[in-house]
């Protein structure tokens, strides 16, 4: 007789292996759990801006409220296609943007003053080429017309004396207008307005039969009320944009800015952005050409 | 204390220490992600909020370029009434007239411009001079074109002097007329649309100060009580605002949660008291540690109904264990590396010993010295010697020893694992006495044969092979008594039994202590004789036939037949060799027959 039969003795060992295991895996769960509870609490933030650019030459940029080239996005920082292509060039160039938000009418003087060192927020050099000191075009806009669908007003050929055109005073569109080069009527009449925004409030009014402005601005309008605009298929004519110094100017900005806006235009780059903002004109739009 | 006890202890102390580091570890997890969880869904409500206000500015800047568009429209019109009815080629324009046309169509002022650009007619309702005033308007390229006759007209809306005018110019002539209205805010009706009414009529999450600047100034708020030095607190870049997130401002010595996002040129910010925004917290840790706390009676309820199985199975055990333990003089435990001996059940003379001598060596000794039989103390200290118990039980399932105590009872050592640790090597191992006294007097009584007191034929057949491989060589004679029959018929069975019993006395003479005598039929009796030669058996043969014939009287005649085998080398077994002599005794026993029938 023997006693073997009375002890557990064979089980005792795959028992104690057993609740180890159970121990590591609650441990290992632990720890999961652990992981995934920061990985859910720790959020990286994207500094505003890092030390090195501390060191770097700054470029004052004036601007104004211009969507889609110029504007403030939700979070407060500047946006727009021009602000883009600025941050970029700047950042190629080795040259650190500061945005001034100023007034339009008082560009000139603060251009003089020093308070800004350039303009860049949808200017065109067309007419102005003696007045600024330009860089190389960087972007081409093209100008067309848009209208109420209920207009009646299908092309460029039935704008005639009996029908008003809105414009922004002062921009390369008005100024064609009024010289009648272009390839409508021009017993057309002309309604300057100090702003985009008068322009489209009176054409959304009925006080005007039209609105010119680069299709940038007009696609804007007719994605912020759908259904109710038609932009001409009928381009009237196109725009260079370009980056005005104060006329004199003599630094070393115009030249590193003409290279890389070279090199961004053959690179696609700047054609990267304006087509990210074409994106966005489906949800909202406003703005025009100066 | 025992090892069990310690172990116990030190899993207590284990379990006790896991489970406050797990409880620290729990709620400091339940903090951070209960802290996070309220500032992400603030920062929900936050941007569901900033949309709201984006598309309420969104509302209200649309709203208020129409009712300027309006302005200017209906300044327009005025303008053209007025170039329309006073034309300068038939009506002399002064300052009088222009005067009554400011007053009649309730301008603010207006002037008139010759083809050289020279002001020659004006009016302003508050004295102030238009020329001035709209210097930058006259200059601009619309007007200079209608210098130059372009039928184009100008409106526009400016702040002059903290004051918003709506201005048109238009062609008047050879030169311009510029007229202006004041913008003055329109008072309230069911058309307006105002943002501080957006926000005091409606109701926000987390009840947060809603508020829209432009530039440093408040221009609307759900809060009455808002001052300037918040607005100032934040417009300045001492905040940290972050991108994507929830800044933290603090304010009068309040902790607020701020977010913020622009609209054209109007500020849009939401402040949430902490207090607010942490109001889920506490009801966040509460409910994990209640979820955590189910999880533990769920555990601990699955525990306890394994731990009951495990009990259940366990008293099983034990009761078996004591079951069989009656039938055990002594059972105790021996733990192998402490070398303490725990007594399960114990007789009393071991009992007396344990009580005095706990230390295994010491007890064993004492044991053995006490209780142990002189002849079996070197089976027990061999069977229980510690240091080398380990290596005999490797591959084993139990060790035992037959042995004796001093009052000659028979008990069976047994040595049983009982317990090893995780690597499997042996902890403590049960040792337990069980008396085989009347197994042991029943094997004698099967083995005796009990007219003649010699062992039987069961001895013989229960001797192994052994016996011959040891005791080489080995000599078996066979002695098979003559006359037993006649004796039997003669006299009676009672001195034919005599026979018998003379020729076993003879017998177990002449085997002494060194030869195994046996009775293994009715008249045949067998000498297994260890290292002994043919010669040597021989003699014990001539022996035994004289001391037969010694035995003999006037009655009975003792003498025997004998065959003799000897096995000297391995080849053979106990049987062949005992069928050997068995032949070899008939062949005598025939001579004596043949002898007999001769007489």
């Amino acid at each position: 007789m023997n006693l073997i039969c009375c002890f557990d003795e064979k089980s005792r060992v795959p028992r104690r292996i057993k609740r180890g295991a159970i121990v590591s895996s609650v441990l290992i769960l632990l720890v999961a759990v652990c992981a995934v509870a920061l990985t859910y609490t720790v959020r990286s933030s994207s500094t505003s801006s890092s030390e090195a650019d501390k060191d770097l030459p700054v470029l004052k940029i004036g601007v104004t409220d211009n969507d889609p080239y110029v504007y403030i996005d939700t979070t407060g920082d500047y946006a727009g296609i021009d602000i883009d292509i600025a941050r970029e060039a700047c950042k190629r160039a080795g040259i650190k943007p500061q945005f001034v938000d100023i007034s339009w009418n008082d560009r000139d003087r603060l251009l003089k003053n020093g308070d800004i060192d350039c303009l860049w927020c949808d200017y065109s050099p067309c007419y102005r080429e003696d007045e600024y000191y330009w860089t190389e075009p960087y972007l081409t806009l093209t100008v067309s017309v848009a209208t109420k669908k209920t207009s009646g007003i299908k092309s460029l050929a039935y704008l005639d004396g009996s029908k008003t055109v809105a414009v922004i005073a002062g921009s390369v569109s008005e100024r064609r207008l009024l010289a009648g080069d272009l390839e409508f009527s021009s017993d057309v009449h002309v309604k300057s307005y100090g702003s985009a925004e008068l322009c489209k409030a009176a054409l959304v009014k009925g006080y005007v039969d039209c609105w010119m402005a680069d299709v940038q601005s007009l696609d804007c309008l007719v994605a912020q009320y759908p259904g109710l605009y038609r932009v001409l298929a009928d381009n009237v004519m196109t725009v260079d944009l370009g980056v005005a110094f104060k006329d004199g100017y003599e630094g070393e900005y115009v030249k590193n800015l003409n290279t890389v806006l070279f090199e961004m235009d053959r690179d696609g780059t700047i054609e990267r952005i304006v087509g990210k903002y074409k994106a966005r004109a489906t949800t909202d739009g406003q703005g025009a050409e100066s | 204390m025992t090892n069990d006890e310690r172990r116990l202890r030190r899993k207590a102390l284990v379990t006790a220490a896991i489970c406050v580091v797990a409880s620290a570890v729990l709620l400091g997890l339940l903090y951070v992600v209960g802290t996070h969880r309220c500032l992400d869904k603030t920062l929900g409500f936050g941007q569901e909020t900033m949309v709201f206000l984006k598309n309420a500015c969104e509302k209200y800047d649309r709203y208020e370029q129409g009712r300027k568009t309006e302005a200017t429209h209906n300044l327009d019109a005025a303008l053209e009434s007025f170039s329309t009815f006073l034309p300068p080629d038939r009506v002399e324009v002064n300052d009088d007239r222009v005067e009554e046309y400011v007053h009649s169509e309730h301008l603010s002022g207006m002037l008139v411009m010759d083809a050289d650009s020279h002001m020659t007619a004006h009016y302003d309702i508050d004295g102030r001079d238009p020329l001035m005033l709209w210097r930058e308007e006259l200059a601009c390229s619309s007007v200079a074109s209608m210098y130059r006759g372009s039928k184009v007209s100008y409106s526009t809306v400016v702040e002059r002097r903290d004051v918003d005018f709506a201005v048109s110019v238009v062609p008047y002539g050879d030169g311009v007329a510029l007229g202006y209205r004041s913008l003055a805010p329109e008072p309230a009706d069911d058309y307006s649309y105002t943002i501080a009414d957006v926000l005091v009529n409606n109701t926000f999450h987390q009840s947060p100060t809603v508020f829209v600047m432009r530039g440093a100034q408040i221009v609307s708020s759900n809060d009455s009580t808002v001052d300037i030095a918040l607005a100032r607190l934040l417009a300045d870049s001492g905040i940290d605002w972050k991108d994507e997130g929830l800044s933290r401002v603090e304010y009068r010595g309040s902790t607020w949660y701020a977010v913020r996002a622009a609209y054209k040129d109007y500020r849009l910010f939401a402040l949430y008291p902490k207090s607010e925004v942490m109001s889920g917290r506490i009801s966040f840790i509460t409910a994990g540690v209640l979820a955590f706390l189910v999880f533990l009676v769920v555990v601990l309820l699955v525990r306890i109904v394994a731990d009951r199985r495990n009990l259940a199975e366990k008293d099983k055990q034990l009761g078996i264990i004591n079951a069989i333990s009656t039938t055990y003089e002594s059972t105790l435990l021996l733990h192998l590396d402490t070398l303490e001996i725990e007594g399960i059940n114990m007789s009393p003379s071991v009992a007396k010993i344990f009580a005095e001598h706990s230390e295994a060596y010491d007890f064993f000794a004492t044991v053995c010295r006490d209780i142990v039989s002189p002849e079996s103390r070197e089976a027990v200290m061999e069977l229980l010697d510690i240091k080398t118990l380990r290596d005999r039980m490797e591959g084993v399932p139990y060790l035992d020893a037959e042995v004796r105590d001093c009052r000659g009872t028979w008990y069976s050592l047994q040595v049983v694992p009982q317990r090893r640790d995780e690597r499997g090597r042996l902890e403590s191992v049960v040792v337990a006495t069980h008396n085989i006294s009347m197994t042991k007097r029943a094997e004698e009584l099967s083995f005796q044969d009990k007219l003649t007191g010699l062992r039987n034929r069961n001895y013989l057949e229960s001797l192994g092979d052994d016996l011959v491989n040891e005791s080489l060589p080995v000599s078996v004679i066979m002695m098979d008594c003559n006359f037993l029959k006649r004796t039997n018929d003669l006299y009676g069975h009672e001195m034919g039994d005599e026979l018998l019993r003379r020729t076993a006395s003879v017998l177990r003479r002449a085997a002494g202590e060194k030869f195994v005598p046996m009775r293994i039929g009715g008249d045949e009796f067998l000498l297994i004789c260890p290292h002994t030669d043919r010669e040597s058996a021989c003699e014990v043969v001539q022996d035994l036939r004289l001391s037969l014939a010694a035995a003999s009287d006037e009655v009975l005649t003792v003498s025997a037949s004998f065959g003799v085998a000897t096995a000297e080398a391995p080849d053979y077994t106990l049987t062949e060799i005992y069928h050997i002599a068995d032949h070899n005794m008939y062949q005598e026993k025939r001579k004596v027959h043949a002898r007999e029938a001769d007489c």
